[in-house]
């Protein structure tokens, strides 16, 4: 494994970050009352992409210590990353115009919510397309993980703001009528890509990638990254998160309780832990092909 | 034997008889001084497993270094353009445009790419600081027993491209497809043998022969 810890790190701030934001977008189309949660999701999506982004920097350690050497990163239109660089660039423009029309107690114009959402969706899938162009690594699927990063980010983001909101913006909760229904297909749609990026990479062909493919799915299923595997994917980003969501819809009022908030932070430790494992459980084909 | 063209309409190339190395490590000693290579740098090295059942067993010595590929994965994602292709086709990295991302490094299918104290990435260059002066890169000018052979492929009277159009010549990883300008005579054939030892990294443990079963 090539990358470590930090970018770990920065997918999981950039995914959290982009969801929130989303979320804070979406709110110009929603009729009810908002504008506490929109704050939150501008303040969180802001703050949480442009640390992921510094993390992004430090871990380039050769360009920090010639930071002159960072305008050249969009030099190959063909490398993901210049893609990458460019819609972090936008969405962290975006999320601050955005944060300034709050705070300056003016309406959002449409066109920032609309940039807002689709700079969001452009980083979370972004993270996913850096990895899946990485062919060295099997595990790392080009098919399945844009679309797996793109809704464990609104998973996460949409937890982490109604979180917040549960304890300084509860009055508005109700106005995002769609939370309900989203709390209970997100989990599933986690789930249901996560399995499909196993079975994928379990199914990979060629000698060398399917033993590399193999192995990496070993070690998240019973090796060494098991308990991050089954305690922090499965069960926090998943199970909890789809059990919390079913007993809020469920239940008569649809309010958010004590057993939300369980299931928010769970889906927050959820995708954290998923992002670990894809990136620190993926072998190289180079190993595979010692096999 | 097929080649993506070269502006120079050169083919740098080198074929690696795997019959022939004997594993001295000459290869990746005389690379390191030619390089200036620090402990743990290596443009090069060689592995080594036991080949075979027992008693039909046979000593497998593979060297590795970079294969400037035709459809170089490491060369696709580079996002600043600091690593190119120089005109003889050559896969090269330009350490003042280097960040450090690793991204190239998680692209190579060969792993031959590593970073140096200041983070920026480095892998073997085919010596073009000689080669370009009609020398061989120091690898293959110390190699006692010929195991390693350098030249122009697109000449034909050229030694390697005459030992190309005798014996043939296979990739790493041919299931990539992505024309490497190093390859192996006989690898196939010692792949196709069942692994009777650990994979040593020149002379250390690299994959333990019990972890192979997974």
């Amino acid at each position: 494994m090539v990358w470590n810890e930090l970018i770990v790190c920065y997918l999981f701030l950039a995914g959290l970050g982009a969801g929130s934001f989303l979320l804070a977008s979406v709110t110009g189309w929603l009729s009810g009352s908002t504008k506490k949660i929109r704050l939150i999701g501008s303040v969180v999506g802001l703050a949480t992409v442009a640390v992921g982004t510094l993390l992004l920097m430090v871990d380039a350690r050769a360009g920090l210590g010639s930071p002159a050497r960072f305008f050249g990163l969009v030099s190959n239109l063909g490398s993901p990353m210049a893609w990458g660089v460019l819609c972090l660039s936008v969405f962290l423009v975006i999320a601050a115009a955005s944060l300034i029309f709050q705070l300056a107690k003016k309406k959002v114009p449409k066109f920032i919510d609309v940039l807002g959402m689709l700079c969001s969706l452009g980083v979370a899938t972004y993270t996913g397309v850096l990895l899946g162009a990485a062919k060295a690594y099997p595990l790392w699927n080009m098919a399945i993980l844009p679309a797996l990063f793109v809704v464990s980010a609104a998973l996460a983001g949409f937890s982490l703001v109604s979180a917040i909101a549960y304890f300084s913006a509860r009055d508005e909760l109700p106005s995002l009528t769609f939370m309900p229904k989203a709390e209970v297909v997100l989990p599933v749609l986690v789930g249901v890509l996560f399995a499909a990026l196993l079975v994928a990479t379990a199914a990979v062909p060629g000698d060398s990638a399917h033993a590399a493919a193999s192995l990496s799915v070993q070690r998240m299923l019973v090796g060494s990254f098991a308990s991050v595997f089954w305690i922090g994917v499965v069960v926090c980003g998943i199970v909890v998160p789809l059990v919390a969501g079913v007993c809020r819809l469920i239940s008569k009022r649809r309010d958010v309780t004590n057993v939300g908030m369980i299931g928010y932070v769970a889906s927050c430790i959820g995708e954290f832990a998923m992002r670990y494992v894809i990136v620190m459980a993926a072998v190289s084909i180079t190993l595979g092909a010692a096999f | 034997m097929q080649r993506a063209e070269t502006k120079s309409g050169k083919r740098p190339f080198m074929l690696v008889d795997v019959s022939l190395c004997i594993g001295c490590h000459a290869c990746v000693n005389a690379c390191k001084f030619e390089n200036e290579l620090e402990i743990k740098q290596f443009n090069t090295w060689i592995e080594t497993w036991d080949a075979g059942e027992y008693p039909n067993v046979v000593r497998a010595n593979v060297p590795h270094l970079c294969n400037h590929c035709d459809d170089a994965p490491c060369l696709a994602v580079c996002p600043t353009g600091a690593t190119y292709r120089n005109d003889d086709g050559l896969i090269l990295v330009d350490q003042e445009k280097c960040i450090g991302c690793k991204y190239c490094m998680a692209a190579c299918p060969f792993s031959v790419r590593w970073q140096n104290d200041a983070g920026e990435v480095e892998k073997c260059t085919f010596c073009v600081n000689r080669t370009s002066a009609g020398l061989l890169p120091a690898c293959a000018g110390n190699c006692p027993t010929h195991a390693r052979l350098f030249g122009d492929l697109n000449d034909p009277n050229s030694e390697v491209a005459k030992k190309v159009a005798e014996l043939g010549a296979e990739s790493m990883l041919p299931e990539l497809g992505i024309g490497t300008n190093t390859c192996y005579v006989g690898l196939a054939e010692t792949n196709a043998l069942p692994k009777s030892s650990s994979v040593l990294h020149g002379g250390r443990v690299a994959v333990k022969l019990e972890e192979m079963g997974a």
